[in-house]
């Protein structure tokens, strides 16, 4: 069991490694038409149905992100006529601050719902990670096109990068009342427990290289935060790899350490059979992270390498000692690489703000326009998506949708669920697209659509 | 309706998953076209002279001194008893020669009471002292020993001779400290005789010898008298061990030697041409000598001697160099050695150092006295300014290059730009250049407009191997390598004979700027 335990933990947190920003797991999957989790985003939709219990495997998302790096982007044909991967036009491409990668997932591990008379209430257990990476264009620019393309004092590379990565527990209790015959609203309290938090904010930092000598400098602006429900002395970054050495649950881990709320909100209205309307806040609230460990460095004008030759002795010999020349960047730019014990701080959810409205000509063809407004950083971006779901034979669910956005990029979705009693199977993707590209090459696959999403599950109802 | 609705949505979701799939062929993608350019500085530093010369030859703190800025070459040594008298006094061989054998008759004594008789005799025997060229006066000596014996044997059937008592030995050449000759006394029957001469001065008479003289005491006894007969007198003596302390002499002709000779150099110079005019050491001499006498030196040609072109170079400034060491009592005197020309062509290919001349250490009736302790110490150190003229001094050499098959990084590099910005404050204007060879066929050049760092003038040599030069050095297997170095700055007639300083430097950065369009993947991975 203990080692069970210590094998969730490393995976939750290489899952919160890996980098995301934006909350874009997709709406389709509440459109269709028998789907018990229709009030997932909008506690105000109502549900179908008069109870509900999911179990694991209930309603289960990935979604992964890619703000920037388009296929189109990154192959273009030479003089030749042959296809190459062109450094300058992909580099170019890129937003000069806001391009992010990001991985979502969330797992409901218990899902359980039921209808007293107008109100329908629901508990939810669910496991969530958010991770983020953000860059700038330079950043990847400094290593595609090299630092010669940043030579003076006056065209500096902005060489900044964002983590932040999260893994938590969310304990919902939903409630959903039906006013009348056509409004229904709902409201979805949150208890949130953070298992682990690494943010890296690395806004400022510019690396020159001087036009005459070519020695590069850094003006570093890094700040770095971290946290996580595991009690650790462990103050410096190296050694993190002996996080898990004598670790033992009971005494390790304080699910308590990491507190935070949310609440989801909404409600719906029913004009008449064909038309109806929806608007809902989703994921509003913060947790409060405990006894971080912190680390700032703002420095300016840090020697990164004016030099490769120490001295006249190793340009004689041509002798490179490169184990001391990264050691003495890192020092120059890091100093020790000791954490100190930092205050709490709050992260904020990343609260998404959606109205909806639909027109239903019948149980099979029901269209539906969505409109939505992410919270990325401190911006809201928004969304457009136009939706089309039906019930075929009062078992299959199809979906099919179509969004708009500059920010995730356009995207076509597609679900499909099958209702067979108490029995509902359901899977659905934000951007068919993305999967259409497996055959293709990892490149391509990785990097054609900005976005992609899967969730899948089964979840009982009567 | 319904029926065909639901067939036509499906059928158009189906169709689109087809159109994206097929859409999605496979790219064979070879190449990457980068247009990148990496900027690295490779060293930045100010080099003074001494820290370049330091690292030449990490033991530049045993040859190299500052003196006001200025860098001095210096050669520093001392030999105790370059000349040591007791060398050549300290051996005087053993003189075992001393035996007198005399045969005598006496008649029977018929005599009624005791009776004693001496016999003296002059200079019985005289030994030679004397040394070519010198006159000796006196002699002290630091050791020795004189040993004498007598016996008398009765011949032809004679009776023992009872009468002989006491022999003294005696010589005014052989004197004590106190100034009294030396006198042995040997009673007869009672065994060899010695004495130690330590201290004892010999002082040689006119003729050159040391002569010993006799006293020889017979005693006559009644009661047991004396029948006469045939004898034979054997006095055997001995002078060993003998060590000369002092001498004091004159010089009865002169001490001197001439010599005419050469010797074959090779300064082990390869490569070099040019001319580099050097200063001509300086030569400070410290010496005690305390020999009773001096030495002069008189050199009369020294001289460099190209054996190929005839070039004979003088080393003296005038027509001889004389030298003399007097004595010194004990004390350490120093002195410059001058009288060269102040400075040589190091790079004129002598082939031979040609010399003539004479040592002269004293003069006939020269009084001089020598002791065994005597020496002569010498400090000698040489030191030389890094000082010099040169002009159109080259240095070439080849060198057996090879890169090997493993380095491709032309595949992924265009064009290397590298760059040395200087500040050349070393008074010296260095050429550089290299030159890639195949087969002894030269196919390109290190630096296109030659590579020349001026002195006390900022500027550049740029190096820009090209995907041409690339592999044109890749594909060379020797490399030609001239260095040129002269004192002939900018604007001058004639090279600048200058001085090295401490203070002397040379700033240098160097930086790399790598340019690449286009990767092949297939040459990569």
């Amino acid at each position: 069991m203990k080692k069970l335990y210590r094998f969730l933990i490393v995976a939750v947190l290489i899952c919160s490694s890996f980098v995301t920003k934006a909350q874009n797991d997709g709406v389709v999957f509440t459109l269709m038409p028998q789907m018990p989790y229709s009030n997932y985003l909008n506690p105000g939709i109502k549900v179908p149905y008069r109870g509900i219990v999911g179990v694991g495997f209930s309603n289960i998302s990935f979604s992964i992100y890619n703000s920037s790096i388009k296929y189109t982007n990154i192959y273009s044909t030479n003089s030749k006529g042959e296809e190459v991967i062109d450094g300058m036009k992909f580099i170019n491409s890129l937003d000069e601050n806001d391009n992010y990668f990001n991985f979502n997932m969330s797992m409901d591990l218990l899902n359980v719902g039921f209808r007293v008379n107008k109100l329908f209430v629901n508990l939810d257990w669910r496991m969530r990670v958010s991770t983020d990476f953000q860059f700038s264009r330079d950043f990847l620019g400094f290593f595609v096109l090299g630092n010669g393309h940043y030579l003076g004092d006056d065209n500096p590379c902005n060489f900044n990068i964002g983590i932040d990565a999260m893994a938590f527990q969310e304990i919902a209790a939903g409630f959903q009342y039906d006013i009348n015959d056509h409004l229904t609203i709902g409201i979805r309290p949150k208890l949130l427990g953070g298992i682990a938090n690494f943010t890296v904010t690395n806004d400022n930092t510019k690396i020159r290289t001087d036009a005459d000598s070519y020695a590069i400098s850094a003006d570093v602006d890094l700040s770095i935060r971290a946290a996580s429900v595991i009690k650790s002395d462990m103050m410096r970054i190296k050694d993190v790899t002996h996080l898990f050495d004598d670790f033992e649950v009971s005494r390790s881990v304080d699910v308590k350490e990491n507190i935070g709320f949310g609440v989801d909100f909404g409600a719906s209205y029913k004009f008449n059979d064909h038309w109806g309307a929806a608007a809902g806040v989703y994921d509003l609230g913060y947790i409060k992270w405990r006894d971080a460990k912190v680390k700032e460095v703002k420095k300016n004008n840090v020697s990164v390498n004016d030099e490769l030759f120490d001295n006249y002795q190793e340009l004689k010999n041509l002798k490179l000692d490169y184990e001391s020349m990264l050691s003495d960047v890192v020092d120059a730019v890091w100093g020790n690489d000791s954490l100190t014990v930092g205050g709490d701080y709050k992260t904020s959810l990343k609260t998404r703000i959606m109205a909806q409205g639909y027109y239903e000509l019948n149980p099979m063809v029901r269209f539906t326009a969505i409109a939505q407004l992410y919270k990325v950083r401190e911006n809201m971006k928004p969304a457009i998506t136009l939706a089309y779901s039906g019930s075929f034979w009062n078992h299959l669910n199809l979906s099919l949708s179509y969004t708009l956005s500059k920010y995730t990029g356009n995207a076509l979705g597609v679900g499909i669920g099958v209702h067979a009693g108490p029995f509902n199977i359901y899977a659905v993707s934000d951007n068919v697209l993305a999967i259409a590209k497996m055959s293709a090459s990892t490149v391509e696959f990785a990097t054609a659509y900005k976005t992609a999403g899967m969730r899948f599950g089964i979840v009982f109802s009567w | 309706m319904r029926k065909v609705f639901t067939n036509s949505i499906l059928t158009v979701l189906v169709v689109l998953v087809a159109i994206a799939t097929a859409s999605c062929k496979k790219k064979e993608v070879k190449k990457i076209a980068v247009d990148n350019q990496f900027a690295v500085a490779l060293f930045n530093d100010t080099i003074s002279l001494k820290k370049i010369l330091h690292d030449m030859d990490s033991t530049t703190n045993t040859w190299l001194r500052v003196r006001n800025d200025s860098i001095f070459a210096f050669y520093a040594d001392s030999v105790n008893g370059v000349i040591k008298a007791s060398d050549f006094l300290g051996a005087i061989p053993n003189m075992d020669g001393f035996n007198t054998v005399t045969e005598f008759t006496l008649g029977g004594i018929d005599e009624t009471e005791e009776k004693d008789t001496t016999l003296f005799t002059e200079r019985f025997t005289e030994i030679p002292f004397e040394y070519d060229g010198f006159d000796i006066e006196e002699v002290v000596l630091r050791s020795g020993t004189f040993s004498f014996d007598v016996e008398v044997t009765p011949l032809n059937g004679s009776t023992p001779f009872h009468l002989l008592k006491q022999i003294v030995i005696f010589s005014e050449q052989l004197v004590s400290q106190d100034g009294v000759p030396m006198n042995i006394v040997l009673d007869y029957g009672r065994g060899r005789k010695s004495v130690d001469l330590a201290d004892y001065k010999i002082i040689p008479d006119t003729a050159k010898t040391v002569a010993f003289s006799s006293r020889i005491t017979f005693h006559y006894d009644p009661t047991i008298g004396f029948d006469g007969g045939d004898y034979q007198c054997d006095l055997t003596g001995s002078l060993t061990n003998v060590g000369f302390k002092t001498v004091y002499a004159v010089v009865t002709k002169e001490l001197d030697s001439v010599f005419n000779d050469h010797a074959d150099i090779d300064f082990g110079i390869n490569g070099l041409s040019g001319s580099a005019y050097l200063p001509v050491p300086k030569i400070e001499l410290t010496y005690r000598n305390t020999f009773g006498l001096s030495a002069t030196s008189d050199v009369t040609r020294l001289e460099f001697y190209n054996s190929r072109t005839g070039l004979i170079t003088d080393l003296l400034a005038a027509d001889h160099w004389e030298e003399t060491i007097e004595p010194t009592n004990g004390r350490f005197v120093s002195r410059r050695i001058g009288n060269f020309v102040e400075e040589i062509d190091a790079l004129a290919g002598y082939t031979r150092l040609d010399f003539d001349g004479n040592v002269m250490m004293a003069m006939p009736g020269d009084k001089i006295s020598i002791s065994d302790t005597s020496t002569v110490d010498v400090i000698s150190e040489i030191e030389m300014p890094l000082s010099f003229r040169i002009s159109d001094l080259h240095y070439t050499d080849t060198i057996k290059i090879s890169f090997g098959d493993d380095v491709n990084i032309q595949n992924y590099l265009d064009e290397i730009d590298f760059t040395i910005d200087f500040d050349n404050k070393i008074p010296l204007q260095i050429t550089l250049q290299g030159l890639f060879m195949k087969n002894g066929t030269v196919i390109d050049s290190l630096f296109d407009n030659g590579g020349t760092i001026l002195y006390n003038e900022p500027g550049s040599l740029e190096c820009i191997v090209t995907d041409r030069k690339m592999k044109n050095v890749l594909r060379a297997n020797q490399m030609l390598l001239r260095l040129g170095v002269t004192t002939q700055f900018d604007g001058q007639s004639q090279p600048e004979m200058v001085i090295l300083k401490e203070s002397n430097d040379i700033a240098l950065r160097m930086k790399m700027l790598t340019k690449s369009s286009e990767i092949n993947l297939d040459d990569i991975l």
